[in-house]
């Protein structure tokens, strides 16, 4: 069954239906759920498989976005696509080959990169205050993503040149967590909750 | 692949940051003020220092520790954290949306915020202003005015220089 909805118009999907929604042209969506087993995913969407997407910043980001900054956002950009599974909305060459932001989805959050190096954001008032971590000796910010196997990107995040600087363990506010410092210097803890753990040897 | 979560706890996005500040009681009465902010939890240190607390700010949880408290010396002992105004700098900014930016950024500044660039309308799509808090973190206080195609941004950026 295929609804087709203009703009306004409201469609209530009946609990347990497994369903989607595509977007025609640029527009935001308003979704409300109302139970808490619901699982979302985009996982089937054409526009997020072939990283080409017009989805407003407004319909792709419900939470505050942090704004990384990165010498080399086009390395950063394939660093968290293999170890985040991050997708990308964004990506703004310029013509020396220099990325100069990125806008990735993770999970749910978007994530926008932002490199010094380049001449939009040295001619940007507000970017150009900021350097990448390195520079100042460390971040003062660190970011707590949720991912579905901690093990396996935390592992995987090493392999692709993170540094782990806390270990992998069990903690005491109900999730198994680790952290790293990526190979630009930002620190990410990593964590999935405890009761989501995948099987052991499932792997 | 690492992207599809199970359950991602109630009121939790895939990514929260944690922000490390100078003086952290007197951060989460600023973010109270500038950005309307809930506090849900405080953790303090027998000296009343803030281990760390948990804010909400819209839609989103934020996390926040005191550059002096033990759980910060910690930190610091294995070399990764410090407030931006140890560091001379930060190299992360926040973009938030809120309901109207000019407002947001007034009362933001109110509460003794500086102004790095005025509210004005951006190409895509957003009313946007920016400033740097009280305590050195960088925001990017935007209301969604009109929905332009990533593409579209690409393009009008290129064609500019």
């Amino acid at each position: 069954v295929t609804r087709k909805l203009r703009a306004g118009e409201a469609f209530v999907c009946p609990q347990g239906l497994w369903h989607r929604q595509f977007a025609e042209k640029s527009v935001s969506m308003l979704y409300g759920t109302p139970i808490d087993t619901s699982e979302n995913s985009d996982a089937d969407d054409p526009r997020v498989a072939a990283e080409k997407v017009t989805v407003p910043v407004a319909a792709v980001s419900r939470s505050i976005m942090p704004f990384l900054h990165i010498e080399g956002v086009a390395q950063a950009v394939e660093f968290y696509k293999s170890v985040f599974g991050a997708t990308v909305l964004m990506r703004d060459e310029e013509p020396s080959g220099i990325v100069s932001h990125a806008m990735l989805k993770m999970g749910e959050t978007t994530v926008m990169l932002s490199d010094p190096s380049s001449r939009d954001v040295k001619q940007n008032d507000v970017n150009r205050l900021s350097r990448p971590p390195r520079s100042y000796g460390g971040s003062p910010v660190h970011l707590y993503i949720y991912v579905a196997d901690v093990d396996d990107v935390v592992r995987r995040a090493v392999a692709a040149g993170a540094k782990a600087i806390d270990q992998v363990e069990d903690r005491d506010w109900g999730d198994r967590c680790g952290g790293i410092e990526d190979p630009y210097g930002h620190v990410w803890f990593v964590g999935t909750p405890l009761k989501d753990l995948p099987a052991k040897g499932s792997s | 692949m690492a992207s599809k979560v199970k359950s991602i706890p109630k009121g939790w996005h895939s990514v929260t940051p944690f922000l490390c500040v100078k003086d952290a009681a007197r951060a989460i009465e600023f973010y109270s003020k500038a950005f309307g902010a809930t506090e849900l939890q405080r953790i303090e240190e027998p000296d009343g220092k803030v281990n760390h607390a948990l804010l909400k700010i819209g839609d989103s949880m934020v996390r926040l520790s005191d550059d002096s408290s033990r759980h910060v010396a910690e930190w610091v002992a294995k070399g990764w954290s410090r407030s931006p105004q140890s560091l001379g700098g930060t190299p992360v900014h926040f973009y938030v949306y809120v309901e109207d930016s000019d407002a947001a950024f007034k009362r933001a500044i109110a509460a003794g915020a500086k102004a790095m660039e005025p509210v004005t309308d951006k190409e895509w799509g957003d009313r946007l202003g920016s400033l740097m808090d009280p305590f050195g973190h960088i925001w990017m206080i935007a209301t969604h005015k009109r929905d332009v195609p990533v593409e579209e941004v690409s393009k009008r950026r290129a064609g500019r220089g």
